[in-house]
């Protein structure tokens, strides 16, 4: 309650000074946000990706020779970074999941579980999928219109939260296969 | 989640004060790493449903985080309040872990927890959307007049245990807060019709939509008509209860910093009970006679959230509330305006402090008939409030301390000082240890400070007749409880979890009734002896318990939910008491035991089956026997917009009563089968 009285002992001078002083803040403050938000929406989806190795199941062929469980992250370096911290020490049936970038399609091998393509990358996508063609990899991104270009699942930002849309028709010709349960939540697109 | 106030003429200068503040404390805005692994560990943590509803804007989620919280801790999501198809609040509460929930008769419920449960006095605190339901004529809840749209609920908190450095007084034993979801989140038209033996029906309406791009609205109603229990020795317990309710809630958000909300709401309703009457001057002295009680209201609340930075973060709330009720035996009358100012601050590392203020004003009109009056008949109280708390990272990742207080002064005893202190420890991401002892009171009531009350009548060898009076007492003084409590969380992995609680609870100055030497005649039409009694401070005790709570989820379509919990309470009564050297043991208020366990199982994507089995114990001198029940529902989804749910409660056990009280005017009804089938449909 001081600081109250103090405000309303200040001149009129003072009180402009103040207000210049609080808008230069809250310029700054709306920067620093979006920085943090930004992070917030990258751990949001990282979550999402880790919860997806869990609902989806891979061949059982491809699964038995692994020692790890491999994510690609195709893109943003900052992105893979938040990934590397969310699956740490965390596994999927006994193997530790393991998240490498990649920076050329070609770098994509069958190891691949999960391939995310961050939405700054979403110009290679061609290529990328080219070179994927018919692999058990899931395809995932938060890029626009990555499922009508041919992508499995998408991690839309609506409004203020995340949609998840499925392509289970594609997901299902690559050989795998999804949960009920997130079937049932997220969009499934024909 | 916290909600305190302050009284500002000048929240504006306040606004800039704080801007100010908590740009110039904090130069570094960016959280620091620690920060966001607390915030992964917080989002890992969350169902898949509740990641979806996760807010990108809402950056600070470490007050929201319950894996870290050092307390008991338990909440009913809005699935568990899908699947059960719970059609109240009481019936949602029986999840919860340790919590005593006893239907006393078709509409009336007593709710304690930790070893106390009475139907007018229950140590716990209950709030919706920041609104105090605990009504300070009793110290009690009227549970038949809190009644909600169930598919509107977000989630239920409920913290088993004393929460009253930051909820203020008489959160002793507990705090429930019903958090309601916010209208962005219920947009569109839903319908759900549920018919049954029981529900004769039990309607739920709402519609949600935009009024612009900031700013979305619902409107709801819901009304029902329930039919009477069994009673003890008659097959209709009068005990049946009609209630209508309809309300708005609007939320903005105008930009990121700002989120604003708007509620209020009225409701009309009557609960007929087999009452029994005291303090009559003719034989029979006692009599029961079936009455209806008839109780209406309405509340309006506003708050506004801003947030100055991802380090500052304010809340100030405002509300109204009206309350009418005619038990036949007295009539009350309630007006409540309060208001609440927090103000959270994460500044350096490692401080995360959460401080507040509030004050509230409540004003009563209480009308006594022949057996019951108040001394005086309409008062007005106040409540001034604040509290300060200090969240302190002392080892990086590994170590906190929660230091806080709350100063509170009521117009009964003055000013009432609740501090309490809490470490916990997370030695890996997976486990956490928590420590807390605090402080917490139990403000004498308006029934305990101004009620004069005939108990009964009888006459003595002189032929004299002789009313036992129970008089309101001014020299009341709070009741108190110091808590210690330890306890241990352990997600093993994602798919099982557990959480152990302990504590010793010490009580003192517990509420006992004294009879006094002075007797005197009293004359009207017929003179008679008079023997007071008075509310006095007389008892002292202690308890210890256990509750252990535990999820596994062994496949993707198969959850179970199990819990189990004990308590051994001692009370004695103190050498000023009428009743000096006796004792008071568990098991004759509240039952020792209680096992609760639930699962849910997708039998396929559109069909679900739940269950839920409730084992209590005995409680009384043979008065309750312990019991089990079992309830189910088995649903199906027929589209995207239609679902039918068949349910059943108490299924297999024979129709049971589950409270006694030699204090509660209200004849007990024993808890039939209740059978009911659910339409739910979305537009």
């Amino acid at each position: 309650m001081l600081a109250v009285f103090l405000y309303n002992k200040f001149n009129h001078k003072l009180r402009l000074c103040a207000m210049g002083m609080v808008l230069v803040c809250g310029v700054f403050s709306l920067v620093n946000r979006s920085v943090a938000q930004d992070v917030f929406e990258d751990q949001i989806k990282s979550v999402f990706l880790y919860n997806l190795a869990h609902f989806v199941t891979w061949p059982n062929s491809i699964v038995q020779g692994a020692s790890t469980f491999n994510i690609g992250v195709y893109g943003s370096v900052s992105f893979q970074a938040v990934l590397q911290q969310t699956v740490e020490t965390e596994t999927k049936d006994g193997r530790e999941l393991v998240v490498s970038r990649i920076n050329d399609p070609d770098d994509i091998t069958a190891l691949c579980r999960i391939l995310f393509v961050t939405k700054e990358a979403k110009g290679d996508w061609e290529k990328i999928k080219a070179k994927i063609a018919d692999l058990p990899i899931l395809t995932v991104s938060d890029g626009e219109d990555f499922i009508n270009r041919g992508g499995m699942v998408s991690l839309l930002r609506q409004n203020k939260k995340i949609q998840i849309e499925v392509d289970y028709k594609r997901v299902q010709q690559a050989g795998l296969s999804m949960s009920a349960k997130l079937l049932r939540l997220a969009r499934v697109v024909e | 989640m916290i909600k305190k106030q302050i009284k500002c003429k000048d929240s504006v200068g306040v606004a800039l004060v704080f801007l100010l503040m908590s740009q110039i404390i904090s130069p570094t805005a960016v959280s620091a790493v620690c920060c966001q692994r607390e915030t992964l560990r917080y989002l890992k943590g969350l169902s898949f449903e509740d990641l979806l509803q996760a807010e990108i804007t809402s950056v600070s989620k470490r007050s929201e985080s319950l894996f870290t919280a050092a307390a008991a801790v338990s909440v009913i999501t809005a699935e568990d309040i899908e699947r059960t198809g719970v059609r109240s609040i009481p019936e949602a509460l029986r999840m919860v872990p340790g919590l005593d929930v006893s239907s006393i008769d078709g509409s009336r419920y007593a709710i304690g927890s930790r070893g106390f449960n009475e139907y007018f006095e229950t140590k716990l605190l209950v709030l919706v959307d920041g609104r105090t339901m605990y009504t300070p004529l009793y110290s009690g809840v009227h549970w038949n007049s809190l009644d909600i749209v169930m598919q509107d609920i977000k989630r239920i908190e409920v913290i088993r245990g004393p929460g009253a450095t930051v909820w203020g007084s008489n959160a002793v034993n507990g705090v429930i807060n019903i958090i309601t979801k916010n209208s962005s989140d219920t947009q569109g038209g839903f319908l759900s019709v549920s018919i049954g033996n029981f529900d004769q029906p039990d309607v739920s309406a709402r519609y949600g939509g935009t009024l612009n791009e900031s700013v979305t609205y619902r409107l709801y109603a819901k009304g029902y008509d329930r039919a009477p229990f069994d009673g003890l020795e008659t097959e209709d317990a009068h005990d049946s209860s009609r209630s209508l309710r309809a309300g708005f809630r609007i939320d903005s958000q105008p930009s990121s910093h700002n989120i604003m909300s708007l509620q209020g709401g009225g409701f009309d309703g009557e609960a007929d009970f087999e009452a029994i009457l005291t303090g009559y001057l003719s034989p029979p002295f006692i009599r029961t006679a079936g009455v209806t009680e008839t109780y209406s209201g309405g509340h309006i609340l506003g708050s506004w959230e801003h947030r100055f930075s991802d380090q500052s973060n304010t809340t100030l709330q405002v509300y109204y509330d009206r309350g009418d009720r005619n038990n036949v035996i007295f009539t009350e009358a309630r007006d409540t305006i309060d208001i609440d100012f927090k103000n959270q601050l994460s500044i350096w590392d490692n401080h995360d402090i959460v401080w507040g203020a509030g004050y509230r004003w409540t004003h009563d009109d209480l009308q006594g008939t022949v057996t019951i009056s108040f001394d005086p008949a309409s008062n007005s109280d106040q409540l001034w409030s604040t509290f300060l708390q200090d969240d302190i990272n002392i080892v990086d990742d590994f170590a906190w301390v929660t230091l806080g207080t709350k100063l509170e002064h009521n117009d009964y005893t003055g000013l009432e000082v609740q501090p309490s202190i809490k470490l916990r420890l997370q030695p890996t991401p997976n486990q956490l240890i928590w420590a807390a002892v605090s402080r917490a009171v139990r403000t004498p009531s308006r029934v305990e400070a101004d009620v004069s009350v005939n108990l009964g009548t009888k006459v003595d060898g002189q032929g004299n007749l002789v009313v036992q009076r129970l008089e309101g007492s001014d020299s009341f003084d709070s009741e108190i409880l110091i808590a210690y409590e330890l306890g241990y969380r352990w997600r093993v992995r994602r798919s099982l979890s557990f959480d152990v609680t302990t504590y010793f609870n010490d009580y003192d100055k517990l509420r006992t009734l004294e009879p006094q030497n002075k007797t005197y005649y009293e004359s009207g039409e017929t003179a008679y002896l008079v023997m007071p009694a008075r509310f006095e401070n007389e008892a002292q005790g202690e308890s210890y318990g256990i509750e252990i709570q535990s999820t596994w989820q062994p496949l993707d379509n198969l959850k179970f939910m199990g819990s189990y919990s004990y308590i051994d309470l001692n009370l004695d009564f103190k050498s000023g008491s009428a009743l000096a050297g006796k004792k008071l043991k568990s098991g004759e208020y509240a039952p020792r035991h209680q096992f609760k366990l639930r699962y849910y199982w997708d039998l396929r994507p559109d069909i679900s089956l739940n269950s839920e089995l409730y084992y209590v114990s005995d409680i009384g001198a043979g008065e309750i026997d312990s019991y089990i029940r079992i309830d189910m529902q088995l649903s199906w989804q027929a589209s995207d917009s239609l679902r039918f749910t068949l349910g059943g409660e108490n299924l297999f056990g024979p129709t049971h009563q589950e409270f006694f009280n030699s204090l509660s005017n209200i004849v007990a009804s024993e808890v039939p089968r209740i059978y009911w089938f659910k339409t739910t449909f979305w537009f």
